[in-house]
């Protein structure tokens, strides 16, 4: 037999029958018959079979009773504190909860994989600063790729019009190549997609239905299929297309969003997906070849890429394009990666502080139970033994305090998907699912065994086996290490407050930015007729209709100035027309600037208050028959003509010539970042006889006092006067679009910031736990030098500095942390650095008085102390 | 609150026995039976052994290699698993009486000087 391992269950056996036999033959010694001996001796040892289980019990349950023990032990312990729990458990559901939501997110957009066929081979193709790629590469690469196995172009969804039948809708639509279902691997839920057949010359164009939109428009009628759908808007063809299928529910876009873009037109989905022509610039979505990286690829088609360039483009811009292939799920994702991944870290600080602060707690109360711990060791209790039950207590909590932060993470998952995730279009459903039980389990855990293990070192330099009365005299040991936890919750903190501060002036700076417009006042509404009629009788319907419309809304009291356009600022993406040229000039750079094109009335340029800084705005006399005009903004002309005047000339704009007669301020077209895009407005009466159709417009009306909103029921009295199928919707003030531009950054100001004031707040609620601990363990001290004539401020003072240390060594090292982290949020910050001095000044100087203020409360307690009554109390 | 002063008087019987079971095998090897005897015998039966935790607890000490057991034959002729104290048994006897005693006469001072 092994030592350390105890009888066998024979062994047992015979152990206790020969106990007994042996107590018999005492008894029969002692003068007992052999029967009554016997008797007697089974009488003693009591019930075998009792103890025979405790025997098995021991053996294979020891441990889970020993669980059971301590569990039940930690909890009644708890108990008997209630505020210690509130307060740990309070703080350690919000840390876990805070964690566990974001995490659920993180989950669902970075981890989950997409909703295709292989996602892991599908790569996203681009070559900065060229926009779409040209057909010559395309077949290039088409003709010489190994990396790929396929690739397939699209044109990402824009918005405009469809005219279906004869009736006008406005819809999102997107242009795809045959190919680029099959190569998602998804097949069409009612009907077909594209098939290569469709793409041969001569074939009529097709078109496919998002799901939602079939429903919503069609009814979800199956007798849509052969349907004939016609595009007419300046980003679509004006050509018609036969419904050939309709697309499953969870079909998803692959929107890839352009960096910097505002959240809110990301998760674009089109709702008709066309069939592109080959002539157009795409982007181009590929599947890798088994074997090959996203790395391989870049470099092969790159080397196409240059061979092939210097026929169509100057050396310097071949020179300057990089062709990257990114993995599709990192190019969904986006800068959204980056911005949970910062939210990712700023809630693991939180919760280190939060396990600090418990680690903390659990170290006074450690020190406060040190008799009762010399008790237990006294007798026989293992040093282990005590271990486990005090790491059973911090598990207890944490085990209690991961409940409360899944229920808390189930009710943030009503919030922060919209708030976190709204550019990750591929993202439908964030939900707790395994991934997220388990890492919060894991958090948990940790927290547990983290904040329970530092509460122990204190007692692990002693021992458990102290003098019991010595014990509440040895602070100092615990002490070194109450500040150092404090140190470290402070310099967290002030990282976190800082990159809230500079989030929040971010936040301030975009609100405040140079916009080229004044927004104050202006009301918008988007409006459509209710008409139909072949192109050209739509072309003059809409013309006329909106000069009716804006006639109307003019007369309506209140309105100073009316105008409209069909894209006004962070209204949606405006899709770049490429091709653009002045004509008679021979110009480098101008295949690869992308231009975006708005249809205004004129008055636009006044009614927006956008700046002319050369030439004129449209008039009433800008009609089909007269000269083709246009006005550019100074975008345009930093692009196209930074070198030459501009006014007079003409331009090569899509089939038309326009005539340049003003140039104005830039204005942001989504983004309040991005820099302004050129832009090209075209008046909307000289439309009539081209290939658009401008049926759905926003209009724009400024009030001449007071809040625009109020203006909307008169003006829509007066719109509907023309007639009452006229659709009027998308209603906001111009400051709503603004606030809804720059949500992003308001949505991360405001968690940040609510993430800060958690952490603040457990940090003050540590410092002053720490002081008054401390304060109540030296009421005799205290005592002492009140009765040896201390004045009231040099004791609070010297209570105070004490804390002081901590707190300045926190903020030395908060302040150098902050620096660091400044590398991660850089991006994410506007016209202000990282390392903004102001900001850290303030900063430290607010949060060392916080923490010196919840220092000095409890410190005040300490002159309070009625010196008789201190030095009786020992 | 009745489980609870149960549990703490458990907690305290076990560890006492720990250490009198430790004491009583410094004079030698000793069944389980003369360990009870003896306990008994040396207390004036102010403490009766209950020989049913008895057991767990010779157990519990021999899994802590604080004693060791073989199977030999006693006085009267009879074969008993006999049980010795280790190396490690004899510093935890050691180290037990001597935080009994701390423990002890702290109580002891609380309590005042013993009655006649």
């Amino acid at each position: 037999m092994a030592r350390g391992q105890g009888p066998s269950d024979d062994e047992f056996r015979e152990e206790i029958e020969a106990h007994v036999a042996l107590e018999t033959d005492r008894l029969i010694a002692d003068g007992l018959s052999p029967e009554d001996a016997a008797i007697m001796a089974r009488r003693t040892f009591g019930n075998v079979t009792r103890v025979r289980e405790r025997f098995f019990e021991s053996r294979r349950l020891m441990w889970l009773e020993d669980v059971r023990q301590d569990t039940r032990f930690a909890f009644r312990s708890l108990r008997r504190s209630p505020g210690f729990t509130a307060v740990a458990l309070l703080t350690l559901a919000i840390g876990l909860g805070a964690n566990t939501a974001i995490f659920s997110v993180v989950s669902a957009v970075l981890l989950r994989p997409l909703a295709y066929s292989d996602p892991d081979q599908l790569i996203l193709i681009e070559h900065p600063p060229l926009g779409g790629s040209p057909p010559w590469l395309r077949d290039a690469w088409r003709a010489r790729t190994r990396t790929l196995a396929d690739f397939a172009g699209f044109e990402p969804s824009s918005s405009g019009t469809v005219v279906a039948g004869n009736q006008p809708m406005h819809v999102s639509a997107a242009h795809v190549t045959s190919n680029f279902f099959p190569l998602l691997g998804i097949t069409a839920a009612l009907g077909r997609t594209f098939a290569s057949t469709d793409a041969q010359p001569g074939a009529p164009t097709v078109a496919v239905l998002a799901h939602n939109f079939w429903v919503r428009q069609f009814g979800g009628s199956s007798d849509v299929i052969g349907r004939t759908v016609t595009l007419t808007d300046v980003t679509f063809t004006g050509e018609a297309g036969i419904i050939v299928g309709v697309l499953p529910q969870h079909f998803r876009f692959p929107v890839a969003d352009p960096p910097g873009n505002a959240p809110l037109f990301a998760a674009m989905q089109p709702d008709v997906i066309v069939l592109s022509r080959d002539d157009a610039w795409q982007q181009v979505l590929g599947r890798l070849s088994p074997g090959n990286t996203p790395a391989a690829a870049s470099a092969e088609l790159s080397g196409i890429f240059k061979q092939e360039a210097s026929a169509h483009y100057a050396a310097s811009l071949v020179e300057r394009t990089h062709v990257v292939a990114t993995p599709l799920q990192d190019r969904l994702v986006g800068d959204t990666r980056h911005r949970l991944l910062l939210l990712m870290a700023a809630v693991g600080c939180v919760l280190l502080v939060v396990c600090a602060n418990i680690a903390n707690l659990l170290l006074a109360r450690v020190t406060g139970r040190q008799p009762e711990f010399a008790i237990r060791a006294a007798l026989g209790a293992r040093t282990g033994r005590l271990i486990r039950m005090i790491l059973t207590e911090s598990l207890l909590l944490a085990g209690f305090g991961a409940v409360a932060a899944l229920l808390l993470a189930y009710w943030g998952n009503g919030v922060l998907p919209s708030m976190l995730a709204a550019r990750a279009s591929h993202v439908e459903t964030v939900s707790i699912d395994w991934w997220v039980l388990v890492f919060n389990t894991v958090l948990a855990v940790a927290t547990g065994v983290l904040s329970g293990l530092t509460s122990l070192t204190a007692i692990r330099s002693r021992g458990f086996a102290c003098d019991t009365h010595r014990a509440g005299q040895s602070v100092t040991g615990r002490t070194r290490l109450c500040e150092g936890l404090l140190a470290a919750e402070v310099a967290v903190v002030l990282v976190l407050v800082l990159t809230a501060a500079l989030l929040s002036q971010t936040l301030w700076n975009l609100q405040h930015s140079n916009r080229g417009f004044d927004g104050d006042g202006l009301l918008t509404a988007a409006v459509m007729p209710g008409m139909s009629g072949t192109i050209p009788e739509l072309q003059n319907l809409t013309s006329t209709f909106f000069d009716r419309v804006i006639e109307q809304i003019g007369r309506v009291p209140g309105v100073e100035s009316v105008a409209a356009a069909s894209t006004v600022p962070f209204s949606g993406p405006t899709m770049g027309m490429s091709g653009v040229s002045i004509i008679g000039r021979p110009s480098a750079s101008e295949s690869g600037t992308s231009v975006s094109v708005a249809v205004v009335t004129p008055g636009y340029f006044a009614t927006m208050r956008n700046r002319l800084m050369a030439g004129r705005d449209f008039n009433r006399l800008d009609l089909p028959d007269r000269d083709r005009v246009t006005v550019v903004n100074s975008a345009f002309v930093r692009a196209l003509a930074s070198d030459l005047p501009l006014l007079g000339t003409q331009i090569q704009f899509g089939r038309s010539q326009l005539t340049v007669i003003g140039i104005v301020e830039d204005t942001p077209d989504t983004s309040l970042r991005e820099p302004a895009r050129p832009f090209v407005y075209v008046p909307l009466a000289q439309t009539v006889g081209s290939q658009f159709v401008f049926a759905r417009l926003t209009v724009l009306a400024r009030a001449r006092t007071g809040d625009p909103a109020g203006l909307f029921p008169s003006v829509r009295e007066a719109v509907w006067a023309l007639g009452h199928d006229i659709v009027i919707d998308e209603v906001k003030t111009m400051n709503e679009r603004l606030a809804a531009a720059v949500r992003t950054e308001r949505d991360s100001s405001i968690l940040f910031g609510l993430l800060a004031a958690i952490a603040l707040l457990v940090a003050v609620a540590g410092v002053y736990g720490v002081v008054a601990y401390s304060v109540s363990q030296r009421t005799r001290e205290m005592g002492i030098r009140i009765a040896l004539g201390a004045r009231h401020g040099q004791v609070v003072g010297d209570i105070v500095r004490e804390s002081a240390w901590p707190v300045a060594i926190g903020i030395a090292m908060g302040l150098a942390g902050a620096a660091v982290a400044a590398r991660a949020t850089a991006s994410t910050l506007f016209e202000i650095q990282p390392t903004d001095p102001p900001t850290y000044v303030a900063t430290a100087l607010a949060l060392s008085l916080t923490a010196l203020t919840a220092a000095w409360i409890p410190a005040r307690r300490a002159t309070r102390v009625d010196p008789i009554k201190a030095l009786r109390a020992e | 609150m009745s489980t609870q002063d149960e549990n703490e008087r458990i907690a305290l019987l076990q560890g006492t026995l720990d250490l009198l079971i430790l004491r009583v095998l410094i004079f030698g090897h000793q069944h389980g039976q003369g360990i009870a005897r003896a306990i008994e015998q040396q207390t004036d039966r102010t403490l009766l052994v209950d020989h049913g935790s008895l057991y767990p607890a010779l157990q519990r000490l021999e899994r802590r290699e604080w004693i060791e057991a073989e199977w030999r034959t006693s006085e009267n002729n009879r074969r008993a698993r006999f049980y010795r104290l280790t190396r490690a048994g004899r510093k935890q006897l050691m180290t037990g009486t001597n935080q009994w005693y701390r423990l002890s006469s702290a109580i002891a001072r609380i309590l005042g000087p013993e009655k006649a």
